[in-house]
């Protein structure tokens, strides 16, 4: 691969997992959250954030009303926790269609390309 | 630790001020937290190791910042926004200043001027009105100017090494909203010193029916505008420059040193060479005033103004001088 298509894929791949972070995120803070756990799970569930991305993106969503937080500062060091909000669980339930509906769209696509 | 200390005070320094503690707080424990789990991973590893490789993942800095701040197109960003509301407050309050100077300079001691001040309050707030409309649009260009020429340039994230920032002490930290404020003030003073000069320094006279805004820069002022103009073009070039790098270098700091020397030789001619103010009497007479009229504005600007304002130049430049000398002394000893 030549390195302008490789810069090409490279740009299209991050792309693709902006879109499908935001739905992750929204799904897994449905149980409440702070930055670094919810790092950690998605991690281990295969969807690997780099460090500079997640907090900044929480806080977008928060703004955005996607999401609600507290800040626990009792013992320990200081967390703040994140939550899907209402409105959020809403947005999710719309992405959580579109996510199924494009999943099987580009099936059958994929299906219909092979068997011909 | 000392690392993340200097790492967060690099991002909070690029964050708008509402964010800074709430954000730093955050990263802080996330940052704490990832390192526990990367010395866990790797007990061998060296502490330094382990935190440049921790901070390598969140990348540099101000590009961290940056993603904390929607990617909007900004005329005035958030990093510059304190000085630019600074700039128009201080604008605001000057122009009431050299308004009220003109009032009351163009009173005079005839009889109680009730009317007389009730005139030049009206012509007054009218030429108000429109010089401050006139510099608030000029402050939003300005600033337009700073955002876009003050671009940090960035450093990609595969190059940047954690061991290279600076200490939260660090002298050569370049304040950017005071130098914000500093190009602004430089950028106007420019402007109204070649363009509106006329229009604001001078008085609003009555005399009889006569009445009118008489200039008072004289020939010290456009003498002394070309070395003026050559002081402002090389503090901004420079403040311009040294906004875009972050830090103040040696050489930089040199020419700074520079460019106050080159001010206070300036500030040196026009207080102790030919007066920066002056009214021409013959002028105001072929200009429908009385020959009453013109000598006792030319009295009031001998012999009051003048005076007043050639012990102002004189203290700015002692000032200028003591600013210079102790410049030359941080050079020679602080930074060593």
């Amino acid at each position: 691969m030549s390195p302008s298509a490789k810069s090409v894929t490279d740009n299209l791949v991050a792309e693709l997992r902006r879109g499908v972070l935001v739905l992750a995120i929204l799904t897994q803070l449905e149980d409440e959250h702070y930055g670094y756990a919810l790092r950690e799970n998605l991690s281990q569930q295969g969807l690997k954030v780099p460090e500079g991305t997640l907090y900044p993106l929480l806080r977008r969503l928060e703004t955005q009303g996607l999401l609600e937080s507290r800040w626990q500062l009792g013992e320990g060091r200081p967390r703040r926790y994140y939550k899907t909000s209402k409105a959020g669980r809403k947005t999710l339930a719309g992405l959580t269609k579109e996510w199924i509906f494009l999943e099987n769209a580009l099936k059958r696509i994929r299906q219909g390309q092979s068997g011909s | 630790m000392e690392l993340i200390d200097r790492y967060l005070h690099e991002v909070s320094a690029s964050l708008p001020r509402k964010l800074r503690k709430d954000v730093a707080t955050e990263l802080r424990s996330t940052l704490e937290e990832t390192l526990e789990a990367r010395r866990d991973r790797y007990p061998a590893e060296d502490p330094e190791d382990s935190a440049v490789a921790v901070l390598k993942d969140f990348g540099p800095p101000r590009e961290l910042a940056s993603s904390y701040q929607p990617k909007a197109d900004y005329v005035v960003g958030p990093t510059i926004y304190p000085a630019f509301r600074t700039t128009i407050r201080v604008c605001l309050f000057g122009l009431v200043g050299l308004i009220l100077l003109g009032i009351f300079t163009g009173l005079g001691d005839g009889p109680l001027p009730v009317k007389r001040l009730f005139d030049s309050l009206l012509e007054s707030f009218d030429n108000f009105l429109t010089a401050l409309l006139t510099l608030i649009g000029l402050v939003v260009v300005v600033f337009t100017v700073i955002e876009r020429a003050s671009g940090e340039s960035r450093t990609s994230g595969v190059d940047w090494d954690p061991r290279s920032l600076p200490s939260e002490n660090d002298p050569n930290r370049v304040n950017r909203v005071a130098m914000t404020f500093r190009l602004a003030a430089l950028m106007l003073l420019f402007y109204l010193a070649n363009f509106e000069s006329h229009r604001l320094v001078g008085s609003f006279l009555t005399d009889g029916d006569k009445s009118g805004w008489v200039p008072f820069l004289g020939a010290g002022f456009r003498e002394s505008l070309n070395l003026l103009n050559l002081v402002l073009v090389l503090d901004i070039t420079l403040g311009i420059w040294v906004l875009r790098k972050g830090r103040w270098q040696s050489l930089t700091r040199w020419l700074d040193l520079g460019t106050t020397v080159l001010f206070a030789y300036f500030l040196f001619r026009v207080a102790f060479g030919p007066s920066l103010v002056e009214v021409d009497p013959q002028w105001m007479v072929q200009n429908g005033w009385s020959a009453e009229a013109a000598a006792r504005y030319v009295n009031l600007i001998n012999e009051t103004i003048a005076p007043m304002l050639a012990i102002a130049l004189k203290i700015g430049f002692l000032g200028t001088c003591i600013g210079a000398v102790m410049q030359l002394k941080q050079l020679l000893v602080g930074t060593r």
